[in-house]
């Protein structure tokens, strides 16, 4: 039985009609239109299809092809593909409660490989290996002060290779690569005023001997953003200034003098110059910066009552340890996990949408642990499960988390729309203010939440707060105290000062 | 449904999750009571719960729980009105 989540491969046994080839481990869609029916699975939440595909091409003469793919009335998607690709399609309500989803797919630009010199002379459209279904719980509300206005990515089927300018590789799955000594692309302005904040998530080419990362010059238009080093996948936050009335775009480019050809190291034959893969440009729209209202905090403040004011953006065991000594621990989605920024900030534009799918959850065992671990790729969230090490565990760690994270994410958003938390963010290692800023702006989609930057520098002594803008909090802790569990007080002496500031 | 059934069929699930079919569950027990129950497993039994219930508990409701009694009371509530 096909249950969600499951794959529903194309290749022989899979239920297709006219207009597709069979081949063992896919199907080809041939000709200009093909159909394609599956049998929907009921339960509660939106439904969603997953198709795994990849055009038939011959750069430079065939380097794409179109896909729009119809169902009852209703256009689901319609994208120039250019490679190897996931696409999700969300279906209506009304096609999801029927007992099968008719699709049809419009592929205008099937080509013969015979054309260029190959044996096979049928039309080949899209190679499509699977189908899966995936619920994912109501969309939590973005009811924050915050807003998303634009999301662009740079690969697969969502690729926008009309803003990328001089200085790109050709689009793949998941990004772009930054190539050379210049990139450029442009950025459509919104309609409407501002002020605000562009999210860049980019990853560098890393190699040894370059310890520092890729240094990176970042304009927008005349204006310099940053000169900055990125050792790490990232994504940094930048205030925008003001559009000028009329202006359509914004021209972004990346300056950069570290970029690599894999071949002179020994990887594999590209010649190109790597510098960065650009995945994902968000641009959010600042809100509200009053400073929140939060429960008056004059006087000492219990305990148990201080760190459940408190929420963990991951990486913070001890605290939730902390919180767990005093009898208040929370159900929460971070609290025992680790999470990079650059997850975090797409967990958050993305609600966290289908963290629990069993496809994106793996066991793993780790040295200093008797229970399975597990991570999860599509955010790369980590943590430890409750199953013993066996192998007949191993599955039963993902069916146990397929429930349990869904629970989480929907509750981690009813917990961010009520804005009466501060987030606690330690990250490893530390961060600079533009990733900070990025995670602060994510935050504030959902609710008039506060950021608290557990800093890893010197520059806060433990125990202080200072107050970085009207939502953002930068604290000292004493990292080695507070892991070791051995003085409680390192944590709550910070915590307080926080709830004070 | 009466507390008294709601409360046997709440400590069956909570013996069923945690796999302790022996273990002794009153509306006085706790977390701390029974080994292995964390806050994973304390999500198996919300989420057992609610399926067996037909009820999805609030955000503030599950941050209420301290014990067993508390869910039998949530529960309760939500099956009178």
């Amino acid at each position: 039985m096909i249950r969600v989540g499951d794959p529903i491969p194309f290749g022989a046994g899979a239920s297709l009609g006219p207009a597709w080839s069979t081949e063992r481990d896919f199907s080809w869609s041939l000709g200009h239109a093909s159909t394609l029916t599956l049998a929907t699975l009921p339960g509660p939440g939106d439904l969603h299809l997953e198709l795994r595909l990849a055009p038939c091409i011959r750069p430079p003469h065939v380097p794409s092809q179109r896909l729009r793919v119809r169902a009852a009335g209703h256009l689901l998607a319609d994208h120039r593909l250019y490679g190897e690709t996931t696409l999700r399609l969300a279906i209506p309500p009304e096609l999801a409660a029927g007992p099968t989803l008719s699709l049809a797919l419009e592929h205008p630009d099937a080509m013969r490989p015979s054309d260029f010199g190959d044996p096979d002379a049928r039309p080949l459209a899209f190679r499509f290996w699977h189908a899966r279904f995936l619920r994912a719980p109501a969309a939590p509300a973005a009811t924050g002060p915050n807003r998303l206005v634009a999301e662009h990515r740079f690969g697969g089927a969502d690729a926008g290779p009309a803003c990328l300018e001089e200085g790109w590789g050709t689009p793949e799955d998941e990004h772009s690569w930054a190539l050379g000594h210049r990139s450029t692309l442009t950025v459509p302005v919104p309609d409407e005023p501002g002020p605000f904040r562009l999210l860049i998530e980019l990853d560098p080419w890393k190699h040894e001997t370059l310890p520092q990362g890729q240094r990176l010059t970042i304009g927008l238009d005349d204006r310099l953003l940053a000169t900055l080093p990125v050792r790490l996948h990232a994504v940094l936050g930048f205030d925008l200034p003001p559009p000028a009335p009329g202006r359509r775009t914004w021209r972004l480019a990346f300056d950069h003098l570290d970029g690599a050809r894999p071949r002179e190291f020994g990887h594999y034959a590209d010649g190109r110059n790597f510098v960065f893969r650009l995945i994902t440009l968000r641009l959010i729209r600042l809100g509200d910066a009053s400073p929140p209202v939060r429960p008056p905090s004059s006087g000492d403040i219990p305990p148990a009552e201080l760190v459940q004011r408190f929420e963990s953006l991951g990486c913070t065991c001890d605290f939730g340890r902390l919180q767990r000594s005093l009898g208040a621990e929370r159900l929460t989605l971070l609290h025992m996990t680790l999470i990079p920024p650059f997850g975090l900030v797409r967990g958050l534009a993305a609600g966290f949408f289908g963290l629990g799918n069993p496809a994106h959850l793996y066991p793993f065992g780790a040295a200093d642990s008797p229970n399975w671990r597990f991570r999860e790729t599509a955010y790369m969230l980590e943590g430890q499960s409750n199953f013993p090490r066996t192998i007949e565990n191993a599955p039963r760690v993902a069916r146990q988390l397929a429930r349990v994270l869904p629970f989480l994410v929907q509750r981690f958003f009813e917990d961010l729309g009520a804005a009466h938390r501060i987030y606690l963010l330690r990250p490893t290692p530390n961060l600079r203010r533009p990733e900070v800023d990025a995670i602060e702006a994510a935050l504030r989609l959902y609710g008039d939440a506060t950021l608290l930057w557990l800093t890893q520098d010197s520059t806060i002594p433990p125990g202080e707060v200072i107050r970085l803008g009207p939502h953002l909090l930068a604290g000292g802790l004493d990292h080695d105290a507070a892991r070791t569990g051995s003085t409680p007080e390192c944590w709550l002496r910070t915590l307080e000062a926080a709830a004070k500031a | 449904m009466t507390a008294e059934r709601i409360e046997d069929r709440i400590a069956a699930i909570v013996r069923e999750t945690l796999g302790a079919p022996d273990a002794p569950v009153t509306e006085a027990t706790t977390a701390r009571d029974i080994p292995g129950w964390d806050s994973v497993k304390m999500v198996e039994i919300i989420l057992r719960t609610e399926e067996e219930f037909g009820i999805t508990l609030r955000s503030r409701e599950v941050d209420s729980l301290r014990s067993v009694g508390d869910l039998v009371r949530i529960v309760a509530g939500r099956l009178a009105t």
